[in-house]
């Protein structure tokens, strides 16, 4: 398995986020638009720290940098927090709005 | 010593007046105000006795420097000699009696305790004016004893013809004082001090021997007259006399005091402190001032009713007297009449004081006043004031009459001073001083061959008749005869102790014997005029052309022995016998003269209002026009009031107006020049063009906004769409480069 | 230190007052009493130390303030700004005093204002470079613009307005003069604006500033910006309006101090740095060798006969002031001893006899509500001690001897003869207008029969009395002996007068 195969499958899955995120009619599916986003991001960060930064010597041993995964980690917790504070705004918006579509949600138009 | 004496005798009243105003300020008043005051003026007039005897030739003046910038220095002290010391004696005799009593006079007033404290201010004023030794304390002094003048005159201020009267006179002796604030100008601007007197450095009468040229002697004249004018206001001489009937006003006591015996007399004493730097023109017109109000003022007291009008015009009369005799050079004479009429003066005054307070009506009328309050418009206060104001019944003569079984002691009183006033001869003293004045003229106009002074001998004369005329007239109407209004007759009665002492005290010293005490010859001497010469024409001797004569001590008057005497022994050293026989023979000529007029005097003034024999009515009607230039005054006050008072307010008026309208005007007009031409250009400039421009750009601002708004549609999909659009475009547009 | 301490104390009290809240307005006031009366102790302590050689630096202090244009914070006193920084500490608690019940509205602002404003009076006469003494010439002015615009009476933003506009016109003129000043003292970056270095210069012959005719624009372009302030005729008329509509304490500071700041400023700007244009326009040969005195001339007798003419109280106390600033414009164009020292002692008295009339005025309008004198008569009877210290404030101002008012006119007269005699004989006709007028108001008011409506009108209470009662005993004081205040100034006097007169007679 090489780079590019990581980064193929991390395009695609981009690129159905994108889809979702543009197209559906439902809040919640675009956050699921949103978290596919944000995990082709993650796959991208660990492929990268393991293929392309160097490793180190470090007494003999050669050892790797795990700086890719542990950003990564830091993503997916980012992402369930922002989950949170989604859902929190989306309940918001249904109590306000009675839906939570977001062609109906346009008090910002100008 | 002498500096003690004089600190205490001005502390003392100071120190009564300084009392009342503290407790004035915490709303109260102390218990014996009277008695505090006249208290402080009998220390006074002990020390003033005690100073009689400390006296020395040519004393050097004790002095403090008050104010010292650079070079120039003006020093504050007193100086003492006879004249200071006779005049210390006057205000505090005349002041104490006065105190004593106004404690009778004034009982009941319910500002009882101020008269006292202004009369104590007023004497501490009088006694400053008197020993300063220098112009600017005699200033001082002078404006000080006009603001007591002012509050005193101005006592019942309720009454709108006292606040009319008390105004009047400050006024119009600041006239005069402005006069004599011009001649300090330029003695001072000349000599560069207004010290008199030789202390630490020259004085004045040093100074002013070094003038000599026809230059300078006009500038003396003139700085003569302009000091002179001072004594014009304060002395009440025509043309500025008349504040002083109306200064009647106030209550008689003040009368008495300031408006007879003192600060009328302060006039007279500056033009004999000034007696060095005269020159011959300036007494001339000294001379003349004096014979002119000698005579004016008897005149019109011919026709007036009301007692105090009639002595207030004797007054100015008899001040006009002493102005001519110091005119005229008899510096002597002067004085000597000024200390004898102090005395006559004021006995007259307390003597009608003494009948208008019998007649209950000054308690009754005030009384009146403080209960009822007369009608009043509040908005006829104005500058400009009616005279010829009703006569109050209490001071009418034609209401009094008989008085003299009610009143003995009054009326005795009374009498011996107007025989004094009426030059009676030998036993009483104004004889001998009017006499003095009169043979003082009279001998200069003999020796000097001059006619101004026959002419002011004329007048004098004249007057001389006419004051024994109308003093007797006085006395006839008041004391003689049947009363006219029995009602007030009945109520009057003699007056009580305190009041009837001062007037025999005052009797006793209109006894010449009693002046003897300090004018004898040595007493007081005559200073030297250094610029005053007899004229080329004069009958003189030889010498007395070269100019260093001093015509010497002529008169004292105290018998006709004496003034022989002193006339020898005065005139040792300069003896001439050309002079001194002019001299001589003027002062019999007018001793002859003066006892001739003033018999015809008494005699027409017994049979007018005595026997009755001519009615004052029917020369009234028939000589009418003169009647009525008397009874008015000359016009004095017509003319006054109608040109000069009207002329001031009409200018300050359209001064006024003119600040309003043109000044202010031209401000305000600048303003709205500004704003309604400058502005309205600038205004339009700025609306069409400045904000046009600004307009537009919000104008064209607003389209655009209204048409780029439609893109913000709200919906969150559409601009995440734009977002990915926008990304695709920059990485084609990277990919492109 | 102890100069500049005097000088920003009132303007920590501003700070303090601005602190504090807005209801607690006994405190407000209490506190603003105080920080007004610090300066008055200090200014007691500079009466007695002023000329002791070994506390001199108390009073001076220069550091450098903007390096670039070489402008120092540079403050000293001489005689002259001593006394007048005396008046000024002495008005200021007096007049917090005369505020203490008559403000109804913005206690606090208003007495921050106050404070701010004794802050510039303070800077102005100490300051010694000439920047300095414009920013505190202006300091001045808009406390003063708030005092007269909030708390006036009716017509007062009328007043304010141009009592504003006529001193900033004032002092436009004078800037340009400061400038015009500034750039001539020497090559670029040895310019000054020290004062007493600029005085040097002027005097040093040959120097740029010390030319005659550059002299002489310089001195009209200040003249013009301090005869608005003093004021003189023609620019007088914002005062009456400012003193009509102003507070009571307002009228006093404004009479008492400001005016004195224009005068000030003749004495030490156009007389100690320009005496050659001083003596251009006081040489006395033509017209405008006279204008200076000719102007004094007016302003005394245009005042007074104005005054005469004024049915409102306030505003005939106005118009006495315009008259009696002209003796010290004529003292100060006499140019020798006897003239400048009336002329400095005519500032001082006029201070302090015109705060107590405008106190007096103060007294009963609060009472009666109204200045109308007509409107008056008889309160002799009803209010004595009133009566007696208005009395008092009267003939000191209207110069009666024994009293303070008395020397000043008098000196200024004695010194002006010597040079003028026409002008100072015309002038003396002040004297009796001002008698007049004063007598005439005292008549109207406090004699005749009682006005009924006043039956009840209330003595002068305690308070008052004792804003009085210093003022009051200062005029008697100085009247019997000026010395105290002659002492302070005289050396200074003769040195001015003595380069005043030099300079004169080289030019004659």
């Amino acid at each position: 398995m090489s780079l590019q195969h990581y980064l193929v499958i991390s395009a695609i899955l981009f690129s159905l986020g994108i889809f979702a995120v543009l197209t559906r009619k439902n809040a919640i599916s675009i956050l699921m638009g949103i978290e596919l986003i944000l995990n082709s991001c993650n796959l991208n960060f660990v492929a990268f720290s393991r293929f392309v930064t160097p490793s180190e010597n470090i007494v003999g041993s050669e050892v790797f940098r795990l700086d890719g995964q542990i950003i990564a980690i830091f993503g997916i917790v980012l992402a369930a927090a922002e989950a949170a504070v989604f859902l929190a705004i989306i309940l918001a918006i249904y109590r306000e709005f009675g839906s939570i579509r977001p062609d109906k949600v346009d008090t910002l138009k100008g | 010593m002498v500096v003690t004496l004089i600190g205490i005798i001005l502390l003392c009243p100071l120190a009564a007046f300084a009392i009342f105003a503290l407790f004035g300020l915490a709303k109260r008043s102390f218990p014996r105000q009277d008695l505090l005051s006249t208290a402080a003026m009998l220390v006074a007039l002990v020390c003033s006795f005690i100073l009689l005897r400390e006296v020395v030739p040519d004393p050097e003046p004790h002095t403090v420097d008050w104010i010292s910038i650079g070079k120039i220095t003006f020093s504050m002290g007193f100086y003492l000699d006879s004249v200071t010391v006779i005049m210390l004696i006057v205000v505090t005799l005349v002041s104490s009696l006065v105190h004593i009593f106004s404690i009778g006079y004034m009982h009941g007033d319910p500002r009882y305790p101020r008269f006292f404290a202004y009369l104590s201010l007023f004497s501490f004023s009088m006694l400053f004016l008197v020993v300063s030794d220098n112009l600017l304390g005699i200033y001082i002094g002078w404006e000080l004893v006009g603001l007591c003048s002012y509050l005193l005159i101005g006592f019942w201020f309720e009454k709108d013809s006292a606040a009319n009267a008390c105004k009047k006179a400050f006024l119009t002796t600041r006239v005069g004082d402005i006069g004599m604030f011009i001649g300090m100008m330029m003695l001072f601007a000349k000599f560069k001090t207004l010290s008199l007197y030789d202390g630490s450095e020259n004085g004045i009468f040093t100074l002013v021997e070094g003038l000599s040229g026809t230059g300078d002697m006009i500038w003396l004249s003139i700085a003569g007259v302009l000091i002179f004018c001072g004594a014009v206001g304060k002395s009440a001489q025509v043309p500025l006399h008349t504040w002083l009937p109306d200064a009647m006003e106030g209550p008689t006591p003040v009368s008495a005091l300031i408006h007879a015996a003192t600060m009328v007399a302060a006039g007279v004493y500056l033009t004999a402190r000034m007696f060095p730097i005269l020159t011959p023109g300036s007494s001339l017109v000294i001379a003349y001032v004096g014979g002119i109000t000698a005579l004016v003022a008897a005149t019109i007291a011919i026709v007036r009713f009301d007692i105090k009008r009639v002595l207030a015009y004797s007054t100015v009369s008899q001040l006009g007297y002493m102005m001519l005799a110091i005119g005229a050079g008899s510096y002597v004479a002067g004085l000597f009449h000024l200390t004898t009429h102090a005395f006559f003066k004021a006995l007259l005054f307390l003597g009608s004081g003494s009948v208008i307070h019998a007649f209950h009506a000054m308690h009754a009328h005030h009384n009146d006043e403080h209960t009822n309050g007369e009608e009043h418009e509040h908005d006829d206060h104005s500058l400009v004031h009616e005279h010829g104001s009703e006569i109050p019944p209490d001071q009418d003569m034609r209401n009094m009459g008989g008085l003299r079984r009610k009143m003995p002691l009054t009326f005795i009183t009374m009498l011996i001073a107007t025989l004094s006033i009426s030059g009676v001869p030998f036993i009483f003293s104004g004889f001998w001083s009017k006499d003095a004045i009169l043979g003082g003229v009279l001998g200069r106009a003999m020796e000097w061959n001059s006619v101004h002074h026959y002419l002011l001998f004329g007048m004098a004369l004249c007057a001389a008749g006419i004051t024994a005329f109308y003093m007797f007239r006085l006395i006839f109407m008041t004391f003689f005869g049947e009363p006219r209004n029995q009602e007030m007759h009945d109520m009057a009665h003699e007056s009580l102790w305190v009041m009837v002492v001062p007037l025999l005290v005052l009797a006793i010293l209109s006894l010449p014997v009693v002046n003897k005490l300090w004018f004898n010859k040595d007493y007081i001497i005559r200073p030297d005029q250094p610029h005053v010469h007899a004229p080329q024409h004069a009958y003189v001797s030889p010498d007395t052309k070269t100019g260093d004569v001093d015509f010497g001590i002529v008169f004292f008057g105290i018998s006709e022995a004496e003034a022989a005497e002193d006339e020898g022994g005065q005139d040792i050293g300069h003896a001439d016998d050309a002079h001194h026989a002019a001299h001589e023979l003027a002062h019999n000529i007018a001793m002859v003269l003066s006892i001739i007029v003033a018999g015809l005097g008494i005699l027409l003034s017994w049979l007018f209002y005595h026997r009755r024999r001519f009615s004052a009515e029917s020369v009234a009607t028939k000589f009418s026009p003169v009647y009525n230039l008397f009874w008015n005054k000359y016009y004095f006050d017509e003319f006054y009031d109608g040109v000069l008072v009207a002329l001031t307010v009409w200018k300050s008026r359209l001064f006024a107006k003119f600040d309003l309208s043109v000044v202010d005007g031209i401000v305000n007009g600048v303003a709205t020049i500004v704003r309604q031409i400058f502005a309205a250009f600038i205004g339009f400039f700025d609306n069409r063009v400045v904000d046009g421009i600004v307009n537009r750009v919000a104008e064209v601002t607003w389209a655009a906004g209204g048409r780029i708004r439609r893109i913000q549609t709200g919906a969150i999909q559409t601009y995440l769409f734009v977002v990915l659009g926008g990304i695709v475009l920059i990485i084609l547009i990277f990919r492109a480069l | 230190m102890l100069l500049s301490l005097m000088i920003f104390v009132p303007l920590l009290g501003m700070i303090v007052v601005l602190l504090l809240p807005r209801e607690s307005e006994e405190l407000i006031k209490r506190v603003a009493l105080v920080f007004t009366l610090i300066p008055l102790v200090l200014a007691v302590y500079l009466y007695i130390t002023y000329n002791q050689p070994d506390l001199e630096h108390l009073w001076k202090q220069n550091v450098p303030w903007i390096e670039t244009f070489n402008i120092q914070y540079h403050v000293g006193i001489d005689g002259l700004s001593a006394i007048l920084i005396l008046l000024t500490a002495l008005l200021g608690p007096i007049c917090v005093l005369a505020s203490w019940r008559n403000i109804e509205k913005g206690i606090k602002a208003y007495m921050a204002l106050f404070l701010l404003l004794e802050t510039g009076m303070l800077g102005f006469f100490a300051a010694l470079d000439l920047f300095l003494f414009f920013v505190f010439f202006e300091m001045t002015l808009l406390p003063m613009y708030f005092l007269i615009g909030v708390w006036g009476g009716p017509r007062r933003e009328y007043a304010a307005i141009k009592f504003f506009l006529y001193t900033l016109f004032g002092s436009v003129l004078m800037l340009v003069a400061i400038i015009a000043v500034y750039l001539n003292s020497g090559a670029p970056g040895d310019r000054t604006f020290d004062i007493p270095t600029l005085i040097t210069l002027a005097g040093t012959a040959g120097h740029a500033l010390a030319d005659p005719v550059f002299q002489r624009w310089i001195f009209a372009g200040f003249f013009i910006g301090f005869a608005v302030k003093v004021p003189i005729f023609p620019f007088h008329t914002w005062l009456p309006d400012a003193h009509v509509e102003a507070p009571t304490a307002i009228s006093v500071i404004l009479a008492g101090v400001l005016l004195k700041m224009g005068t000030y400023g003749l004495v030490r700007i156009n007389m100690d740095m320009l005496p050659e244009g001083m003596a251009y326009f006081t040489n006395g040969v033509g017209f405008v060798g006279n204008s200076l005195a000719l102007l004094g001339f007016i302003n005394i007798v245009y005042g007074s006969f104005c005054a005469l003419a004024q049915t409102d109280f306030k505003k005939l106390v106005a118009y006495s002031s315009i008259g009696h600033m002209g003796f010290v414009i004529l003292g100060l164009a006499a140019g020798n001893e006897v003239g400048v020292t009336g002329a400095i002692l005519q500032m001082f008295n006029h201070g302090v006899i015109s705060a107590m009339l405008f106190l007096l005025v103060g007294v009963l309008y609060d009472r009666a509500h109204h200045r109308e004198i007509n409107g008056f008569g008889g309160l002799g009877n009803r209010m004595p001690i009133y009566t007696g210290i208005t009395t008092l404030a009267f003939m000191a101002s209207l110069g009666l001897p024994g009293l303070s008012g008395f020397i000043g006119e008098a000196f200024s007269l004695l010194g002006a003869y010597e040079r003028f005699q026409v002008l100072t004989i015309l002038s003396t006709i002040g004297i009796v207008v001002g008698a007049a007028y004063f007598l005439w108001t005292l008549q109207r008011v406090f004699l005749g029969t009682l006005n009924p409506k006043y039956e009840d009108l209330p003595e002068i209470n305690r308070r008052e009395i004792l804003t009085l009662v210093p003022l009051g005993i200062l005029t008697i004081v100085l009247g019997i002996w000026p010395h105290f205040a002659i002492e302070m100034f005289s050396e200074s006097v003769v040195e001015l007068t003595t380069k005043i007169m030099g300079t004169l007679q080289a030019s004659l």
